[in-house]
């Protein structure tokens, strides 16, 4: 889950570390950036991540504790 | 579901409106990610690193489009969003 400033750069400075890890990652933009967010799920899949690598999910705030409660989500 | 809205902060005009996921799109989308994982977490820091260079290449042949939309998303400032 991400704060709205520099959505890119929130984005790629955490994700790149954490899928050269070897890691996938599920990223919740912040809800005014749906755009940017779109965005950057289209510049993955284009430089050939597989599905499910990297994903964007459009999602409201009161999903929070399922996401984080979740067995597969560290 | 309800919806997410993207608009321009200057002047007030939508962008776009996007829908969320319901639980149930949710919880495969964490299962899709899951499945990825168990696949991805054996693939070698080479063929990763290839991924994200050609990630860079994407960036930088669409850097105006994706500056721009932090321009009108957010009011970043053109200039501040390309760097």
């Amino acid at each position: 889950m991400a704060p709205w400033n520099f959505p890119f750069n929130q984005l790629l400075r955490a994700a790149v570390p954490n899928i050269l890890a070897g890691n996938t990652q599920l990223y919740k933009h912040a809800s005014n950036v749906p755009l940017v967010a779109e965005k950057i799920q289209e510049l993955f899949d284009r430089a050939g991540f597989p599905t499910g690598v990297y994903t964007n999910i459009f999602v409201q705030s009161s999903m929070s504790e399922l996401i984080i409660g979740h067995k597969y989500i560290a | 579901m309800p919806t997410l809205i993207s608009k321009n902060p200057y002047t007030e005009e939508i962008n776009a409106t996007r829908e969320t996921l319901s639980e149930a799109e949710l919880l495969e989308k964490i299962n899709i990610a899951h499945a990825a994982y168990l696949s991805w977490k054996e693939t070698s820091f080479s063929y990763r690193k290839e991924l994200f260079l050609k990630l860079a290449d994407e960036l930088e042949r669409d850097i105006d489009a994706c500056a721009r939309l932090e321009t009108i998303e957010m009011g970043m400032l053109n200039h501040v969003a390309r760097a």
